[in-house]
This record gives structure tokens, sequence and C-alpha cells, in this order.
């Protein structure tokens, strides 16, 4: 071979890959039908009316999309169906610029007037208000074509973030719906990236892209890359999580038990969980209107008991962390105060400790009075509570069992007790229970937390406790916090509240926080490719997330990995 | 599920006319002496006395963390433990006593019940007849286990005591209407008819005079509660309708499902329960096949 | 016909009962559909959403007796009214798609299932001490002994899972649509219910075999089958016109029942093998206290034992003289 032709060779192959190589930056493939799996148990059936209390999966932020997306995972806002949002002065108005040259997937033109249709249309049938819109908003007003103004009943500075989760509604379909409350809406009009649904029935749901989608990449590719999302029905984990680790699903939402040696083991190139622990803080709730448990020495003494290490571990798989006697997990750590955890530290609160749990127990007169090897009450009455735990939900379950075995190290006559899901729901919000696991909200501020679990207006006339607020809490001052922190809109003064708030919590121990609730998610990079990775957690990646809409932004990155990979499914 | 219910004795079928007062001691005797019951027997009695001695065989706390999770079975834990570190043989052995014990249970109060209808009916005849026949159907026709699921959660708290309960109330309906027929057919024997002219008083004509009479039946019956009865309890245990929390067999078999053994490797988890089980309800099918061959000699010659 | 006449009676009575029943039981059940569907969502709704939600399902909070006449007059026009936890959909509509499935595969589990089990019986009674009387039945009975969702475990893993001989899950492949005349679909179909299938009969047809070679042995002794045998009739004709006939009697009863039972699905397996049929849908239902779908479920399981049994009196009436 000449030197000559070898040089034209070499330069060849060089230009060939160069070109190749910026084809590759330039093109992502298109195509695909994604794979997912999060435990949809029931067949799928046709209501894909957002505003219906449980609409057919997908319909929700996929579907129909919001104003805005507030990240749960650092809580910038990605703007969808707005491009920017403005409160009034006095903080009584909201104001919403729409994005212009939005299609509904009938060809139809977005504009401010389906906005206002649709929070009329709210207004007047209350069952729509799946957001809480009514609470504190009073009225709507067109401004232009492609501004909104909505009016505020109180202040409320947390409105642009319920707000931003409005779905607007095709007002040329849905004004001549009769009772938009029962109505399925089986052909969805809608603007989001996959509104054709293509089959849905007992055993899947498949929904395809919008070809009338405005949503465009860097580069000016029509979003989404994917052609569409298919989710068979599994009637339980074990099912769902055997065709995980046969490698037949991509995106997937479930929990699985020793993940490592099952699903990642299976194919460890292409098989990847990340369990962000941004779900609500699991906590023992105490019931605080019954002694014992209203006594803060005894509820601390709880809190130094607890094997959380072993709880997380053991019941909980090591998939969470224990969490922080705040009870604020990752979702808010920014606003975790040092000083409230000063504060903790110094009581011992959060940490294993059972000698010193003991200890407390001892000074506050909780000591065995009458010789049958458990503590008694200081005026010698028996103590025996049953911690429940919802039947069946096993990591719950053996958690509970743990703490169970904590508090009877330290002499406490602790047991398990497992009502039925129906059952337990029950106990709770009606107060007949002593201790308790459970959830708990959260949000893009503490507010959700504190709100859900202390605001005693929660609470009815009747003793019926909503939300998380089964521990009966009643305080002036945390309720105080609350109604302040969502009447200012000043960030310092907000984090001072937090703070104060934060202070109140670890100092009563209203509740008892385990761990952050884990948010499951896997994915399966052998077709699909450009999910949330433990190293670039753009949003959290669980398919089921649609609080927050991060489903949204998942949905818009993901595409096949070549054009071989688009080609199947 | 109803569907491997055999009839062994249905309405309006002929019964083989039953020998008069059957004496006890020549029953067990004539079981003893059938292979296939003795079979049965031998293995129903190795459990019965793995439970009793439960404490002596194990010294492990089944619902105590004793070993890391998933340990392979070894010399310190026979069978392995759990995805939690518990001992999987103790578990399966204090499992096996409270399986047995509750299906036991169940299995009497479901045929006391069939007894109390079935002779009642059967023995009074007329308008009682009628009542309790209908209620029988009624029953008959419920759904069984899909009831057992609703009923359940009625009560406080699901879990063995629950179970009991409710498969009692409403499994009777098969046995009674069995009892019922054989039960006609004994009110019109010369016995029953010579009793009554010495003038006993109607329970003692019922309890000493025509149940005598159908031992082999009330006990085949009794067997094939008690093998309903714990297959139903696994079942519902294994779907979580029964309390997790309470070592059985079922529930054993619900974590280990949970924990995913099978998939995990685990195999001790989930596979001595389910042969357990099994060779509960062999022994239980045994027996009730060797009482068939001695009632029905026939069955035996070859 | 004064047999069936009376039976007749006894099952509108009967049909009567379960009814109310149907209606009362579910409604005993501790819980409120209301707070469920709120709880499902583990605190990622606005707790003032709970109106709304409420406003929506008023229907499921009122007063028993209204809700009795609702359900009465719901009945006599032919529907269940909407389900709770798919509301607005109607029940029917729920249950239509996975009362299909169930009647296939439990239906013909259960025909299969008594067919060969009777077949085998006749011919381990006829055959004492034959291959088929000495193995098969222990064995049958062996497996029999298993409790039947470990069994299924067992085999979704060593055939689906580990062999992958045949499919793990869901009742035809999801990739194809739902089309009863593409060859392609129907052998999906068939190819999803071989495992299911297969552990339903493995496991229940020892107990037929075993009660029709027991009850078949009884007929043998009778004199008219040795006078037909001493007449010198094919053996053939004795062992299936004359004994068969009389010996499978007994079953109709009990096959009438399982028969019945089938609309009621098979739900450990639908579990194990996610097949879609009306058992799962029951135990969600429960879980969910969606109590029109619970009580459409119960009806129907309720009417099809009645017709069943109703039929298995005409076919007693027809087969054995002396019912008449």
């Amino acid at each position: 071979m000449s030197r000559k032709l070898l040089l034209v060779l070499v330069v060849l192959s060089v230009l060939l890959l160069g070109i190749s190589v910026t084809s590759a930056q330039m093109e992502i493939p298109r195509g695909g039908t994604v794979i997912v799996s999060e435990g949809q148990q029931a067949p799928f059936q046709a209501v894909f009316n957002p505003y219906n209390p449980n609409p057919t999966r997908w319909t929700r932020m996929s579907m129909f999309e919001p104003l805005i997306v507030f990240n749960p995972v650092g809580g910038e806002p990605n703007y969808f169906l707005a491009t920017s949002y403005t409160y009034g002065d006095d903080l009584l108005s909201l104001t919403f610029t729409l994005r212009e040259g939005v299609l509904w997937s009938d060809g139809e033109a977005f504009n401010a007037d389906d906005v206002v249709f649709t929070f009329n249309l709210i207004q007047q049938f209350p069952g729509l208000d799946w957001h809480g819109l009514l609470a504190f908003v009073d009225s709507v007003t067109k401004v232009d074509d492609y501004t909104v103004t909505f009016n505020l009943s109180r202040v409320y500075t947390l409105a642009h973030i319920i707000l931003g989760r409005f779905w607007p509604l095709p007002e040329h379909q849905w004004s001549t719906v009769a009772d938009p409350v029962t109505f399925a809406n089986e052909t969805p009009i809608a603007t989001g990236p996959l509104t054709n649904v293509t089959a849905v029935n007992e055993q899947v749901l498949e929904i395809c892209r919008n070809a009338n989608y405005w949503g465009r990449d860097e580069a000016g590719n029509q979003l989404p890359y994917i052609d569409c999302m298919r989710q068979p029905v599994f009637l339980g984990n074990d099912p769902a999580n055997l065709a995980a680790v046969n490698g037949e699903v991509d995106w997937i939402g479930n929990f699985m038990p020793d993940i490592d040696n099952t699903f990642v083991a299976a194919d460890p190139e292409n098989h990847h969980y990340f369990f962000w622990p941004g779900g609500g803080t699991v906590q023992l709730y105490v019931n605080t209107t019954k002694a014992p448990y209203s006594d803060v020495q005894f509820r601390r003494a709880l809190s130094m008991a607890i094997d959380y290490q072993s709880v997380v571990d053991i019941g909980m798989y090591g998939y969470t962390i224990p969490a922080n006697p705040t009870g604020l997990g990752p979702i808010n750590e920014g606003w975790i105060s040092q000083a409230a955890l000063d504060a903790a530290a110094s009581m011992g609160l959060g940490v294993f400790d059972s000698a010193a749990a003991a200890a407390v127990l001892d000074e506050a007169g909780y000591v065995d009075a009458d010789g049958d090897g458990w503590r008694d009450q200081p005026d010698g009455t028996p103590i025996v509570f049953p911690v429940q735990v919802v039947n069946g939900w096993t990591d719950w379950v053996t958690s509970v069992q743990i703490v169970v075995e904590s508090f009877q190290a330290i002499g406490l006559n602790a047991s398990v007790d497992t009502p039925e899901f129906g059952q337990w729901l029950n106990n709770l919000q009606t107060g007949t229970f002593d201790v308790s696991i459970g959830w708990s909200a959260s949000g893009l501020t503490p507010w959700d937390f504190y709100r859900a679990v202390l605001d005693s207006t929660l609470i009815t006339a009747e003793g019926v406790a909503n939300g998380s607020t089964w521990g009966r809490w009643v305080s002036e001052e945390t309720d105080g916090y609350l109604t302040a922190f969502v009447a200012t809109a000043d960030e310092a003064t907000q984090r001072e509240i937090m703070n104060n708030m934060q202070m109140a919590y670890v100092t009563n121990i209203p509740a008892i926080p385990l761990f952050p609730g884990p948010t499951w998610y896997e994915w399966n990079d052998s077709r699909f490719t450009g999910f949330p990775t433990e190293d670039n957690y753009y949003t959290q990646g669980s398919p089921w997330e649609e609080t927050f809409g991060a489903r949204l932004l998942v949905l818009l990155r993901i595409h096949c990995v070549d054009d071989t990979s688009c080609g199947q499914g | 599920m109803e569907t491997s219910q055999p009839v062994s004795a249905p309405l309006g079928v002929p019964q083989p006319k039953p020998t008069r007062r059957v004496q006890l001691p020549d029953w067990m005797n004539s079981i003893l002496r059938n292979r296939k019951a003795s079979v049965g027997i031998i293995i129903l009695t190795f459990f019965v006395l793995v439970s009793l001695f439960a404490g002596q065989l194990t010294s492990i706390n089944p619902t105590r963390r004793v070993g890391r999770p998933h340990e392979a079975p070894s010399a310190e834990h026979i069978l392995g433990t759990t995805r939690d570190g518990k001992d999987v043989f103790s578990q399966v052995v204090y499992g096996g006593r409270t399986t047995l014990f509750v299906g036991f249970l169940t299995g009497t109060i479901i045929i006391a019940i069939s007894i109390v209808m079935g002779l009642t009916a059967g023995y009074m005849g007329g308008w009682v007849d009628e009542f309790l026949s209908m209620l029988t159907n009624v029953f008959l026709i419920l759904p069984g286990i899909p009831l057992v699921i609703v009923v359940a959660g009625w009560l406080d708290r699901p879990g063995p005591a629950t179970v009991m309960i409710v498969l009692g109330a409403i499994s009777w309906a098969w046995g009674a209407r069995v009892l019922r027929s054989q039960t006609l057919t004994l009110r019109n024997s010369e016995f029953v008819a010579a009793a009554r002219v010495v003038g006993e008083p109607t329970w003692r004509i019922i309890l000493f005079e025509i149940l005598p009479n159908m031992v082999s039946l009330v006990v085949s019956s009794w067997i094939g509660a008690v093998q309903y009865a714990t297959l139903a309890l696994v079942t519902l245990e294994f779907i979580g309708l029964g309390d997790v929390n309470i070592v059985t067999w079922g529930t054993i078999l619900f974590w280990a499902q949970n924990n995913q053994a099978l998939l995990t490797g685990a195999w001790w988890t989930f596979i001595p329960p389910g042969i357990c089980i099994a060779a509960i309800g062999l022994s239980l099918t045994l027996i009730n096949y060797g009482i068939d061959e001695i009632t029905n000699p026939r069955l035996q010659r070859s | 016909m004064r047999f069936l006449a009376r039976r007749l009676v006894f099952y509108l009575v009967a049909l009567l009962v379960a009814i109310v029943l149907n209606f009362l039981i579910p409604r005993l059940m501790v819980g409120d559909p209301v707070q469920l569907i709120i709880a499902r969502f583990q605190g990622r709704i606005e707790p003032s959403a709970v109106d709304a939600i409420k406003a929506t399902f008023g229907f499921v909070q009122g007063p028993l007796h209204e809700q009795f006449f609702t359900y009465l007059s719901n009945l006599l026009q032919g529907n269940f009214g909407p389900s709770v936890m798919n509301y607005p959909v109607q029940v029917s509509q729920v249950l239509g798609a996975s009362i299909g499935w169930t009647l296939r595969l439990v239906g013909t589990a259960t025909i299969l299932s008594f067919l060969i089990g009777t077949l085998l019986g006749i011919v381990a009674a006829w055959r004492r001490g034959s291959f088929v009387d000495g193995y098969v039945l222990p064995f049958l009975s062996v497996l029999g002994a298993f409790p039947y969702f470990w069994f299924a475990l067992m085999v979704v893993y060593v055939f689906a899972f580990n062999l992958r001989w045949f499919p793990m899950s869901h009742a035809s492949d999801i990739s194809l649509r739902p089309d009863w005349t593409s060859w392609p679909y129907v052998s999906s179909v068939i190819e999803h219910a071989v495992l299911p299938l297969m552990t339903i009969l493995i496991t229940s047809v020892g107990g037929w075999m075993l009660g029709m070679r027991n009850n078949m042995i009884g007929v043998l002794s009778q004199d008219y089958i040795v006078m037909a045998q001493a007449k010198g009739l094919a053996e053939r004709r004795v062992m299936l016109t004359y004994a068969a006939r009389n010996a499978i009697l007994p079953a109709l009863t009990g096959f009438a029942m399982s028969l019945g039972f089938v609309i009621g699905g098979a739900l450990v397996i639908e579990i194990v093998f996610s097949y879609p049929g009306v058992g799962f849908t029951l135990l969600q239902a429960v879980g969910a206290r969606d109590y029109p779908l619970m009580q459409a479920i119960f009806l129907l399981i309720t009417l099809a034992v009645l017709v069943a049994n109703f039929l298995a009196d005409v076919a007693y009436v027809l087969l054995d003289p002396r019912a008449r």
C-alpha cells in the first residue's frame, strides 16, 4: 500500500468519524414505545378527565399539562402553558402570562379563554376542585388573549405553586359537557406531549404522541422524542418485578426487595435504580390527647429508644436514611435549621440510646410499679400500647416490629397491631389509637409537611383528623406559624418562621420522624436513555409522580438509544 | 376455591345401610389396619408431635431477629433465615402449631354447626326442616372465599380468630346437607322407632341413637372440613388477609413471597412451608380414603 | 315436575335473600370509600380538595335505606350504577372486560377438570389396581394436597421465568390489538392460558377422580350391573351406559356448584399470572369499599350458582328416573 493511499484513507476515516460524531450530537433518535411499570394494579378504564378523583394514569401531567412545573428536585420553575407569573403588590392577585402558539391536540389554539373557562367551570362545579383553588381564589379575569389574573380571596403566597398545577381544559370541547364531574372524557383533547390513546383496556394502556405538541428541543426538533408510552397492568408487585428483572420494561416505579441481587444483577450494565428519599417523612404518630402520650418526656423517651438504623436497613431494605428530628427530608434540605438540630441533639432526640431513653422514663416516674416487668404510669396505671400498622404493608410492618422491639427493650409493654387499611385509617382519623406509623406530606417548602401534621383546622368539629393531623396536636403557636408563613412573600421572614417552627417541632415532639419516604424509581438503559440518574438527577424519576409534574420533565427528555431500539416494542 | 370439592354423599342417593351401633374401638382398629389411613395418621401424628414439642425442638424465638437477612441453611439455622433475619426452622415449627390448631378448630366448628343443622332438620322434619334447609341452601350458594374476604373486613382485625369465625359461620352448609340426608334415612329405621316408642326425648334420640350411626360420615366430613379450613386459612394469609404479624405457614409464605424468595434464591423460606401444608393435606386425604374403604369394603377389594 | 317446581320456588326465595345480603354484607365493613380514595394519595393532595371528592361521591354516603332503594331500582333497570374506584365508569363496563377472561379460563379449567377427573375415575374403578388406579390417582392426590397458589408460583418461576417456555403474565400478548379473528392474537391467548389452566387442572382433577372412582365402585357392585355382565353385554357398554351413567349422578350437583362459582374467578391464580379476571376485581373492590362493584359481583355469582343448580336439577330428572 502506498503511503499516499494510506494518508488518504486516514484522512477519510477521520472525516467519517467526525461526521458520525457530530450527527450523533445533533440528531437524537426519534420513535419507540417506552414500556412503563408503576404499580397499576387494576384494569385500565377510559377516564381522561383530569379533575376526576382517580382518572386513568397519565391523564394528569402528561396528557393534560399544567401552567408551571416546579421541579421537586431544587424547586426551579419549568414553564409549560404559562411563561411567567407575578403577584400583585397587595399579594391579592396573581397574573400568569400564557404561552403563545400552543395548539390543542385537535388543532384549535390554546389561549386565555380556556383558562378562564376552566376556573369558572370549577367554581360552578365544586366537585372539580381537585387543587382546592376555591379556598383562596375569588375569580379570574382575562387581561388579554395570553394574560390572565387570578384574584385571591386572601393572601396566600403559595398560590403560584398550587395554581401552577392547574390544568386548563379546552373550552370548545368542555363547554358542551352537561356534567363535567361525571364526565369520563373518553376521547380527550389536550395540549400535553402524549394525547393519542391507542389502547385502554383490562391489560394495557398505550398513549402516543401529540402531533401538535408545542415543545421543541434546543436544536428545534419537536418533542417528545418517543412515539408512545405503554403500560401493562400487573396485578401485584411480584409479576411486575419478574417482568422488570426479565428486561421487559424500560421505566419503573415499583418497590423491589433486594434490588441489587435481583433487578440489577440480571443486567448490571443497563438496570439501574435510585430511590431519592424525597417523599413525605414516615413518622410514628402518638395520640397526644391521652396519657402517657400527652407527656413530652414520654414522647422524648420513645424517640430515643428507637433503633433507627435497623428500621432503615431491615424494615426499609436500606432504601432510605433515618429522618432528622425536624421531620424535614432531602426535599426541603435548604430549609433545615441548624439551631433546631442542635436543640434536638441536646435532648437526645432521634439517636438510638436505650439506656438514655430508660433514664428519661425513670426520671419522669414511669417505673415498674406492679412488678410485672413492664413500666407503669406515675400513678400506677399500667402502660400497654399496640403500635398500629397497616396489615400487609410489609416494609412498614417490619419497621414497626423493630420499633416495638426497641420499646420492649426499655421496659415498655408495646406490641404490633395490624388492622386492615380501611380500619387503620378509620382508627387514626377518629383517634382510636395510641401509637401508629403513618405518612406525611411533602412539598417545595416545609409548610406542606408541618401543615399536614400540625394544622389544627384540619381536625373537624366531630373530631375527624384530616391530612396527617392524627396525633391531634393543637397549638396556637404552630397554627400561628402556618398562617404567618403564607401571609408573607418575603423569603427572609419565611425562613425565620420556619426556623421557629422547627424549634417548636423538636421541643414538643408532636410526632416521631422515622425516615423520609423513598421514591421508587428504576430504569433500564438498554432501549431508552435520558432518564434521571443518581449523578444527574434533574428531577424525580418515578413514573407515577404527578403531584409536582416531574414525570413531564422526564417524558420530554427520554429517547431511544439508537434506531434499532426505536423499532422494537 | 370450591371447584375441587368432590361429592361424597349427595341428596337423594341411597346410602349403604349403616350397621347398628358401631363400637369406637373396633373402628379405630379397622382404621389402623388400613394401610392408607395408617400412613395418613403417621404423617399427621408427626406434625402434631412437632407442634406439641415445638419448645423442645428449637430454642429460637420465631419472631425475634437472630441472624443476618436471608442466611442459607447451616448448622446454626437448619432452614436458614428470613429476609428480616428470623429463623425459618423455628418459624415452620411454631407456625405449624398455629396453622394446625386453627385448621382443626375451624374444621370442628364447621362440622359442629353442620351436625346441629343437619340432624335437627333431618330428624324434626316439617317446617323446621323446611326452614333449616332453606337456610342451608342459601349459605350453600354464597361464594365462600370472596365472602370471607368481605366479612374479614368487618371484624376488628384480620387474623386466625377472624378466619375461624368467618369460615365456621359460612362453610357449614355442605356438611349439613349431607348429614341431613343421612338422618332422613336413619329416622325411619327400626331402632329409632323403638327408641321413640320407649319415649326417649328427641335430643337423646338424635345424640345417642342417630349420631353414633353416622360416625364414619361425620368423621370424614370433619376431616374434609379441616382440610378445607387449613387451605382456606393458608390462602387468605398468603394474599395478605391474615395477620402478617403472627407466624403461621400461610404468613411465612406471605413474607417469602413479598421478599421475592424465589427470585433472590431464598428457596428455604418458600419450599418448606409449602411441603408441610401439602403433607398435612395428603395425610388428611389418606385418612379419609381409608375411612371410605373401611365403611365401604367394596372399595378395598381388588 | 313437582320436584322442579318446588326447586324453582326455592331458587326465587334464595335469590331474594341473596339480593338483600349482597347489599348488607359489604356495608357492614368498617371504612368509608371516600376516605379511602383520599388516603390513597398518602398526603399528596390538598386537604381542601377533600370537599371536592366528597361532593363527587355523595351517592355512596347517603342513608342506608336510600342506598338500598337506589340499589333495587338500579337492579330492576338491569344496571349496577357507577363503580366507586373507577368513577364514573359503570360497574357493568368494569366487569365486562374481566368476566370474559374469567369464564374462558376458569370455565374451561372447571369443565376439563371434571371431564378428565370423571373419565380417569371410571377407568380406575373399572380396572382396579391398574396403572391409572395404582399410580395416577395417588400422584394426583399428592399434587392436589399442595396449596395451589404455591404450586402456581413454582410453575411461573420454573416454566416462565427460568425456562421461558411460557409467558409470565397477562391473558394475551399486550402489544397485539384484541381481535378474535386474528390467529396471532388467538394463539397468544392460548399460549398465555396454558400455565394457569394447567395449574388449576393439576391441583383439582384428583378430587373429581377419587369421587367418581368411589361412586363407580359402589355402582359396579349393584345387581343390575352384574346382570348386564352376565348377559354378556359388551364391556364398554356396561361401563359407560350402565355404570358410569348412574355413578355420575352424585357428582352432578358438585359440578354445578363449581360451574356457578366459576364467575367468582380464581383469585390467587389471577394474582400470580396477572390474569385480568373477576376474582382480583373483587379483591380490589373490597379494598376500596366499592359497594356497587362488590354487590354486582356477588349477585352475578349467586345468579350463576342458582342457574347452574337448576340445570343440575333438570339433568338429574332426565338421568335418574327415580327423581321424576
